[in-house]
């Protein structure tokens, strides 16, 4: 099936052949050039990537500070992550307040006490450099289940497509994240001429694309072959995935599908033309500083599936191997990861 | 100046009788008796009127005899060798002072005194002096008509300088004027004519058959003046301008094609957002805003292949007006200009062909009488190709795909008794290919049938209906993905209007309309059944219906004014399925439930009444000040929200959800026009309310419910426009237009400028043109056009950040940054041949250079990825890459 977006995507592609006329017309040497603007805003703003998920010690957020847009990729500087603010999570209704401890490359809730709910309602604060920053209250609404996770193998483009099928309603958007694990094997050579399966690691993956359910005109709507992700054919023998279906107020849907729709535009002349996207923080000493990123509150389903690539009968080495320690792969252990054997 | 007498563009037939044909002779003898009692028993005894008679010499004593002498003899014997000559006009007698004469009129006068047909010379000044001028009113009256076909032009000027009057003719070209007994200065203004200037000495009402020459259609000597000074002057409404299409031929050309649009934006107070864009923007005005008609026909997209090229042949145009404020009450339905277009006749008495050869285009043209002198057809096509450009293109890119365009314009008229009917239908159409697989349609189609009816006295009559349909489609011939895709605007109307002549100086002008629009909003069907859903955005019918009066007179002598008021009443109908949502303003977003509107009842409907109104004041004959006010209400949409002009852009009518555009301006301007220059300054406001703004990031391609990604906004224009306009052979204009266009959006939205002013995304402050024409022979002109206007606004990277794993660019606030300056000169040279007018073939040349420092305007800013698509990158797009030459040839053959 395909949907309006993916319909449009496609016209869009098309469409981009009009630069034929372009070039015909009028550019007999190149006429598409880069371009930097200037601009009187180019202090680094702060970023916040932070979420508060229903349950105990549930909450994660990310500091960093944005960085100068370059017109040349080559003089693109990484964010600044943010380690020296203070942040806290707010409970409005009880109004508790817990300050979250600095952990590796995230602040997290570490508190027994702070119990985050279904109807609840939350907000963020952040004191960094003498001013303080606060988000809007996110109210919690309770997270529509997932129906099934599935997965097909499509032999034509040699990959296997993850897929969620769910009902939402207007009141319970969702957002569907994902992460994983897949095993790798070392093989240390021992002795000459002889191979040892010395070790297995599981490597953590996380997916970074952003798949949020479409706000269609009907009340009720069942999703249905929601892609969450792609995997390459030449994955490991077992790969783990754990989704995540997390409910959104209509504030943070029409934030991501803003972020979703930049990410989806660009390289087309009628594609939207580039807009403004603001989050719910503000800075409350000085309220024409802008801060970018988005602080959520949500509840959320889960259900995990391994996917086992011998049923698609590939010709392909079982395992993925590693020669050497595979505890030298970033984001590797050799622990089990929680809901691997299960699957 | 002989020949521009020969040529000249109007002819009055004056009936000489001699007056030795009076019936009597005359006896008597004189000694030493004064001249004016000599005339005076003249006048008594031949029982005429002498006018005119009080003049220097009167007090000459005359000693003679006349014995059985007729009155011409006795007055050739009392006038001769005193520097004063007599002519009989309207059966008076005239006294004329010969210095202020040429001798051509003069031989004319003695030569021949019966029946004699002569033309006056231009310009011609001096005073005649008479007991009676400045006393007694006279009424002068008559009709103006193409001396081409004899057909009646409406809308010429006819100012009488002597008596500060003026008038505009009626449709059927006739026209009543108050002058004084004695001399009277007439000038005559129109659009597409040479204006002129005519001296009369008149001593009763006179009524005059005018004929004036076109200045479009002749390949003789090109005067090229202010054609329209005076009549700005004059005129009471301003806000009106006007370039003969024999000026736009002058005017350098981008491959070759000479385009209509391309030249209006050298106007002051039009811009546009650059090449490659569709339409015009007017005082601020937003593209959909202007009323584009052709011979009365509504043009929903006056481009081709995207605003590159204009759809107006410039063979099938005989003339336009483009009224940016102070509109009459005829017009309504849009709301920042008229460009109202009058299609080029043919010829009720000889046939030819013409054409001309380009780089992109071909044209034909035949135009001839079908029945002579009652029958006249003008036919015009066009056919674009980019075959030829593409061998001088080393492009892979562009070698299987194909773009090209046509049209095809057919006028009929008919003279009738009293009346005329006229036909005009259209045909255009694009045709272009993004890819192999897939080619977009465009096609334009219209037609009017105009009756105009003249039997009555001082009541004209117009019957009008039209029809027109802009349609658009995309074919996918993939086999798996193929679709087809379509939308269109359909527009069927039929009007009356009748134009009662009160006075001399007054009209009452009322008339009706009623439109119906017919829209398919956009249909995605696949062209394999089952490959995925038919989207389908909707259809929408609706009937406006109008009515409007207009009244013009005059106060005080000086003080010219047109007072109108159109009431509109527009109706959605059925079918159609209704969103109920929760909100109650744009944009709506949570759905409660729906309604199904069936058959076709009116589902929703407005009203609303428009008044206009036009002032002017004669400071002096030269110069005049102007006061304009005009509300108009606008019930469609062009809805577009990409960075550039969009294939897939399309027309929406004003619904339960968004409320018809109200736009409010006035205008305040100073008209002075001298014998060479011309300089105007018109500051003008102007505020909008129901606008409309998009979403962020909104996608409005098959949207089944446009109105949740609408957002409600008001807007304010507001600047002041100058020109200098120098006639004659080294001529043109420079125009400058400092402007502002703003917009607030009222509706909620989680951006930095709610509730802000923020520039629209056409706002460019600053714009300047200057058109330099230079006649260096007959046969050789060359001509020149810069433009210079303020980079548009545009919304620019700030920053850019990561979240969730991902980087993404933090962008200002809506249009807070400008894309750079556009400027551009453009030179051009026609050489002309076989002048005389003996010559069966006539042909001219154009070569020119458009851009010609290779100036890369950037016209637009979109976004791309770069570093393995994490990081965005924003790119310029140059429509015009370099500088670029072109050569076309024009020929007429008789």
């Amino acid at each position: 099936m395909m949907n309006n977006f993916s319909k449009l995507s496609s016209l869009n592609r098309n469409l981009k052949g009009i630069a034929f006329l372009i070039i015909l017309f009028s550019c007999v040497s190149a006429c598409i050039d880069p371009i930097f603007f200037e601009t009187n805003n180019s202090d680094p703003l702060l970023v916040v990537d932070g979420q508060l998920i229903t349950g105990v010690n549930n909450g994660e957020v990310k500091l960093f500070t944005s960085t100068k847009y370059v017109s040349d990729p080559n003089d693109f500087t990484a964010p600044r992550m943010v380690s020296d603010a203070s942040v806290y999570v707010n409970d409005v209704l009880s109004g508790k307040r817990s300050q979250l401890k600095f952990n590796t490359d995230h602040y997290e809730l570490d508190d027994e006490s702070f119990e985050v709910v279904v109807g609840g309602e939350y907000f963020l604060e952040i004191i960094w450099n003498d001013q303080t920053y606060r988000s809007q209250k996110e109210r919690i609404v309770e997270a529509p289940k997932i129906d099934s996770i599935y997965y097909n193998y499509k032999s034509v483009d040699k990959t296997i497509d993850v897929y969620v099928d769910a009902r939402t309603d207007v009141e319970s958007l969702v957002q569907w994240k994902w992460s994983g694990a897949y095993q790798v094997i070392s093989f240390l050579p021992s002795e000459p001429d002889t191979f040892t399966c010395c070790t297995r690691c599981y490597v953590e993956v996380t997916g970074k694309e952003l798949n949020i359910v479409e706000r269609n005109i009907d009340i009720q709507q069942s999703i249905k072959e929601v892609l969450i992700t792609t995997l390459k054919v030449d994955m490991p023998t077992e790969f783990l995935i754990n989704l995540q279906q997390l409910s959104l107020t209509q504030e943070a849907h029409e934030y991501l599908n803003l972020l979703k729709i930049q990410k989806s535009s660009g390289n087309s002349l009628f594609d939207p033309p580039p807009f403004e996207i603001n989050g719910n923080l503000v800075n409350v000493d000085n309220p024409n500083e802008k801060v970018l990123g988005y602080f959520f509150a949500s509840d959320q389903d889960t259900k995990s599936i391994k996917i086992d690539r011998r049923e698609f009968f590939i010709a392909t080495p079982n395992y993925r191997s590693f020669v050497g320690d595979c505890r030298d792969i970033i984001r590797a252990d050799t622990i089990i990861p929680p809901n691997w054997s299960g699957n | 100046m002989k020949k521009t007498l020969i040529t000249g563009i109007f002819n009055i037939f004056l009936i000489f009788n001699s007056l030795s044909q009076i019936d009597s002779t005359f006896s008597k003898s004189y000694n030493n008796k004064p001249l004016s009692e000599v005339i005076f028993d003249i006048e008594k005894h031949f029982n005429i009127d002498i006018v005119n008679r009080e003049i220097p010499i009167n007090q000459l004593e005359l000693s003679r005899t006349f014995k059985n002498a007729t009155a011409g003899q006795v007055l050739r014997s009392i006038i001769d060798g005193t520097g004063y000559f007599f002519m009989e006009l309207n059966e008076k007698v005239y006294l004329f002072e010969t210095s202020l004469y040429s001798r051509d009129i003069l031989d004319l006068v003695h030569a021949n005194y019966t029946n004699t047909e002569f033309k006056l010379l231009r310009n011609r000044s001096g005073k005649i002096s008479s007991v009676e001028e400045g006393k007694k009113k006279v009424i002068i009256s008559g009709k103006i008509l193409q001396s081409s076909d004899d057909q009646p032009i409406q809308g010429v000027t006819i100012k009488n300088i002597s008596y500060s009057d003026g008038t505009i003719s009626g449709l059927d070209g006739e026209f009543k004027i108050e002058g004084f007994l004695g001399e009277n200065n007439l000038l005559i203004n129109s659009y597409g004519y040479t204006s002129e200037n005519l001296n009369l000495n008149l001593n009763t009402d006179t009524v005059l058959t005018i004929y004036l020459n076109s200045d479009v259609i002749t390949f003789d000597e090109v005067v090229v003046t202010g054609n329209n000074a005076q009549e700005k002057v004059d005129r009471p409404q301003g806000g009106l301008e006007k370039i003969s299409i024999r000026q736009i031929k002058e005017l350098p050309t981008f491959l070759g094609e000479v385009d209509v649009v391309r030249s209006i934006i050298s106007l002051p107070g039009v811009n546009t957002v650059g090449e490659g864009s569709s339409g015009f923007n007017v005082r601020g005005g937003n593209v959909d805003e202007n009323l584009i008609l052709f011979d009365r026909i509504p043009i929903f997209n006056s481009s081709h292949l995207f605003g590159f090229f204009s759809i107006f042949n410039s063979e099938s145009i005989e003339s336009f007006d483009l009224h940016k404020g102070g509109f009459s009450a005829r017009y309504g339905g849009r709301s920042s200009s008229v460009l109202d277009v009058e299609g080029r006749k043919g010829s009720f008495s000889e046939k030819s062909l013409s054409g001309s050869l380009g780089l992109i285009s071909t044209k034909v043209s035949l135009d001839g009488p079908l029945i002579k002198d009652k029958l006249a057809a003008r036919v015009n096509f066009r056919r674009a190709y980019t075959s030829l450009i593409k061998t001088f293109v080393n492009n892979p890119e562009i070698e299987n795909k194909e773009a090209g365009f046509y049209d095809l314009n057919i006028k009929l008229d008919a003279k009738l008794e009293n009346s005329s009917l006229s036909f005009s239908g259209l045909l255009s159409g694009d045709t272009y290919q993004f890819l192999e697989d897939t080619t977009s349609n465009v096609k334009n189609t219209g037609a009017s049938l105009i009756y105009r009816n003249f039997s009555l006295n001082k009541l004209s009559f117009l019957l009008k209906s039209s029809y027109s349909k802009y349609s658009n489609g995309i074919r996918n011939d993939d086999s798996r993905i193929g679709f087809d895709y379509e939308s269109y605007i359909e527009h069927t109307d039929l009007s009356a209007e009748v134009i009662y002549d009160i006075s001399n100086s007054s009209y009452l002008e009322v008339g009706v309309q009623s439109i119906l629009y017919r829209l398919n909003l956009g249909e995605l069907v696949p062209n394999t059944p089952g490959a995925f859903n038919k989207s389908f955005a909707g259809r929408e019918r609706a009937l406006h219906n109008s009515a409007f009066i207009d009244y013009g007179g005059k106060l005080f002598e000086r003080l010219n004014y047109s007072l109108g008021l159109r009431y509109n009443y527009f109706l959605n109908i059925g079918p159609a399925t209704i969103y109920n949502y929760q909100e109650n303003e744009l944009p709506y977003k949570n759905i409660n439930d729906s309604t199904i509107i069936s058959g076709n009842s009116a589902y929703n409907t407005y009203s609303g009444l428009e008044p206009r109104v036009s002032l002017s004041y004669s400071i002096n004959k030269s110069s005049s000040i102007k006061f304009g006010y005009n509300l108009t209400n606008q019930y469609i949409n062009l809805i577009s929200n990409s960075v550039a002009i969009s294939p897939v852009s399309y027309w929406k009518l004003s619904d339960s959800y968004i409320k018809p555009r109200v736009t409010n301006q006035v205008s305040l301007g100073y008209f002075l026009n001298q014998e060479k220059f011309s300089f105007q300054v018109e500051p003008f406001y102007k505020w909008q309310s129901n606008l409309l703004e998009y979403s962020a990031g909104s996608q409005v391609f098959i949207n089944e419910n446009l109105e949740r990604d609408l957002l409600l906004a008001e807007g304010y224009s507001y600047g002041s426009e100058f020109k200098l306009e120098k006639s004659g052979r080294f001529n043109g204009w420079l125009s400058y237009t400092y402007s502002r266009t703003l917009r607030r959006i009222l509706s909620n939205v989680n951006e930095s400028i709610a509730g802000e002013i923020f520039p629209a995304n056409f706002d460019s402050p600053h714009n300047f043109n200057a058109v330099v024409n230079y006649k260096v022979s007959k046969r050789v002109s060359v001509s020149s056009n810069f433009q210079f206007r303020s980079g548009r606004p545009f919304t620019i990277p700030e920053s850019i950040f990561e979240y969730q794993g991902n980087v993404y660019a933090n962008f200002s606030k809506r249009n807070d940054g400008r894309i750079p300056n556009y400027h551009r000169l453009d030179l051009s040279m026609t050489l002309k041949s076989n002048l005389k007018k003996t010559s069966k073939i006539k042909g001219e040349w154009n070569f020119s250079l458009y851009n010609v420092y290779g100036r890369k305007n950037p016209f637009t800013i979109f976004y791309g990825t770069v570093g393995n698509g994490r990081l965005p990158q924003a790119y310029k797009l140059s429509v015009l890459g370099g500088v670029f030459p072109s050569v076309s040839y024009n020929f007429t053959l008789k």
